[in-house]
């Protein structure tokens, strides 16, 4: 395995508003490695992008209040850096992709100019040297004809175009860490294919870490190789991608992959009910509202997320739920490091 | 005629919709945006036809037209030998209670000022099919159909999730009993599990009441879950259509083959050659000459290709498709 960039322990993420507080973010730790793809999969509403936001201190405080947790990139905890510290960061060492590239470039510059901002900023490039890497990018990400492009106003471009100068501005400082929000959720499925292959062969050439946030079990299964799925605001299973779709054990985990729709069955077997509300979660575990499998200790007591160990003793696999009791090992490590 | 017999049920002849867009406040001239053009098929009685394309290639326009939310430029539909564009209100009104169609995003076509109650009971009360002191059991006997609790009456839309929405969307197109409905998106903005519920509650219904179902979606796993007979639309053409497992095993139009292999498959032990497409799907405003996947496809020939425009042809036993490239083999 290679080196670890970015070390999450522990974060929790509280939202305040007037119905109460809502942990949206509860006591999530993963880590992310170089030149590896970590997937975040879950439903809406489950904190995927919130962990993101959090890692990226984008959250507007109040009414969202990170309340603990570490963040290690590179032995600095991201959860603590000084605004200042933290602007060095972002865009530079992590940079993201949102889902909709429409809302997050700046409709009045030119695209070309854009880019060449993040160089100025973070590289102090003059005004030439940027705009000729800015070229370089946007073909790096396979724009045609660049040269012209950058003069381009993003509602000039299509969806596809569109998150391909995201995803050059993203790399624009070799960033270490990408934080991919749904990069591929507005698009087409063929262009989507296209936006994926793209990551693929950057991170290949780039020994670039990626934290993928998706709901897409497909993208997941072709681009991940570590999953952690997450079910109200925490981490319900965390294993590498084989052994998730292989051998899932967490009941929503179970749960998701037989509501994939497949044409040899005739009925699927969808997942009772509805998430339940953040600021109202149940008593104990929080899918035993829609567990086949809960009984008395499920609605009383939550599990905590521990290694499995029936699985090969090579591959981590975390789950959490009271069924796996007997087959946890002793050692109670959140994350194992290996 | 594509797959003429008995049992059709509505007959799609060479429909063309054409959009005039203008641009921008200041500027008179106008852009044409040709959204569907010259698309013929049929939906029999008792199918699932699905209609698979990406985003901006008709599929919508179609749905429109399909039940008359809109008038075409040119072509027909055929409803028991009658043409659907030719009915009066009062052919109208009774079209209504046999076609009904869905949409994506039932908060956009739930009225929110009305409560559910209300919304489901208006189609009963225009078509006066239920005497007015038994609207009200019709309502409840609804809401148990698509899977919701007898209070929901009295609530109001946003008071409901996007999945418990769409059931609503649904319960109203059954109030009618129709014979066919329209389904556009149905499920395109749920998350799975809540997918997974409706599209079982869509072939539950289908079974109850011998439904047809066209049901268009541009995710081609859903499509293939559900539909018996698949069509696939590209720039505003049907470039294909084929029974389910034909479509998806073999198929015949490279658009269609690309578009196949570009769905990622939730199996990590799978890894499948892909048809690399470059480019985008073409501008609909422009006028085109040729075959509308000319630019975009891997075997186009400039000779044959760039010049005409291909029509649908049965290449196999029951399987269309509009490409000059493709042999006409019988079923192998």
């Amino acid at each position: 395995m290679n080196a670890c960039l970015l070390e999450v322990k522990n974060l929790c993420t509280i939202l305040q508003s007037d119905s109460g507080i809502a942990r949206v973010v509860d006591n999530v730790s993963f880590q992310v490695h170089s030149g590896e793809t970590l997937a975040l999969v879950g439903e809406s509403g489950c904190g995927k992008t919130m962990t993101a936001f959090s890692l990226m201190r984008l959250l507007p405080s109040p009414p969202c209040i990170i309340a603990g947790g570490t963040a290690l990139l590179g032995g600095e905890d991201l959860l603590t850096l000084p605004e200042k510290k933290m602007r060095q960061i972002r865009g530079n060492r992590i940079a993201m992709v949102f889902q909709e590239p429409l809302t997050s470039l700046n409709p009045v510059f030119r695209i070309g100019d854009q880019i060449a901002e993040v160089l100025h900023v973070h590289r102090g490039m003059n005004k030439k040297d940027a705009r000729e890497r800015a070229v370089e990018l946007l073909r790096d990400v396979g724009i045609p004809s660049p040269e012209s492009r950058i003069f381009s106003y993003p509602h000039q471009l299509s969806g596809g175009m569109r998150q391909r100068v995201m995803i050059a501005m993203a790399l624009a400082c070799d960033p270490a860490l990408l934080i991919a929000d749904e990069p591929t959720t507005a698009l087409d499925v063929t262009v989507q294919a296209q936006i994926m292959e793209l990551f693929q062969s950057l991170q290949r050439r780039k020994t670039m870490g990626i934290l993928l946030i998706t709901h897409d079990l497909g993208i997941v299964a072709e681009t991940a190789h570590t999953v952690a799925v997450m079910y109200a605001g925490t981490i319900v299973e965390y294993t590498d991608v084989m052994s998730l779709f292989r051998r899932p054990l967490h009941p929503y985990t179970q749960g998701l992959l037989d509501s994939l729709p497949r044409p040899e069955v005739k009925r699927l077997r969808p997942i009772p009910g509805m998430v339940p509300p953040l600021d109202n979660l149940p008593n104990g575990c929080r899918f035993h509202t829609r567990c086949s499998f809960a009984d008395k200790r499920c609605r009383e007591q939550e599990p905590e997320l521990l290694p499995f160990s029936g699985n090969s003793a090579q591959q981590i696999h975390l789950v959490r739920c009271w069924q796996y009791d007997a087959h946890m090992s002793a050692a109670n490590i959140p994350v194992s490091s290996s | 005629m594509i797959g003429e017999g008995n049992n059709t049920f509505l007959d799609v002849s060479h429909i063309s919709k054409t959009f005039f867009a203008s641009r921008g406040l200041f500027m008179p001239q106008h852009g044409r945006i040709h959204a569907v053009q010259d698309v013929t098929f049929t939906v029999h009685r008792g199918e699932t036809l699905g209609l698979v394309g990406e985003s901006g290639c008709g599929k919508s326009t179609l749905a429109r037209l399909l039940v008359r939310l809109m008038e075409p430029d040119s072509g027909a539909i055929m409803l028991e030998g009658k043409n659907i564009y030719h009915f009066d209100r009062r052919m109208m009104l009774h079209f209504r209670r046999r076609v009904q169609i869905i949409f994506q995003d039932p908060m956009s076509s739930l009225n929110p000022r009305m409560t559910v109650g209300r919304i489901i009971a208006e189609p009963l009360k225009i078509h006066g099919i239920v005497a007015r002191r038994n609207v009200k059991e019709r309502v409840n006997e609804l809401l148990h159909m698509v899977g919701l609790q007898p209070d929901a009456a009295q609530r109001y839309p946003h008071e409901f999730s996007s999945g418990q929405r769409q059931r609503i969307g649904i319960a109203r197109a059954l109030s009618l009993q129709p014979e066919c409905i329209i389904a556009d998106e149905p499920v395109s903005s749920l998350d799975v599990s809540i997918q997974a519920q409706i599209l079982n509650l869509l072939a539950e219904l289908q079974e109850k009441f011998h439904l047809t179902y066209v049901f268009i979606s541009h995710d081609l796993s859903v499509v293939k879950h559900i539909s018996t007979r698949v069509a696939v639309m590209y720039a505003g053409r049907i470039v294909e259509i084929a029974p389910r497992s034909q479509l998806y095993e073999t198929p015949i139009h490279p658009y269609t083959e690309a578009l196949l292999s570009a769905v990622p498959i939730p199996d990590p032990a799978i890894t499948k050659k892909r048809v690399r497409l470059s480019g985008e799907p073409p501008r609909l405003d422009k006028a085109m000459h040729g075959c509308v996947f000319f630019h975009r496809c891997p075997i186009a020939k400039e000779t044959i290709c760039a010049l005409n425009t291909p029509v649908l042809e049965e290449k196999r036993q029951g399987h269309w498709a509009a490409c000059f490239l493709q042999p006409n083999a019988p079923a192998a």
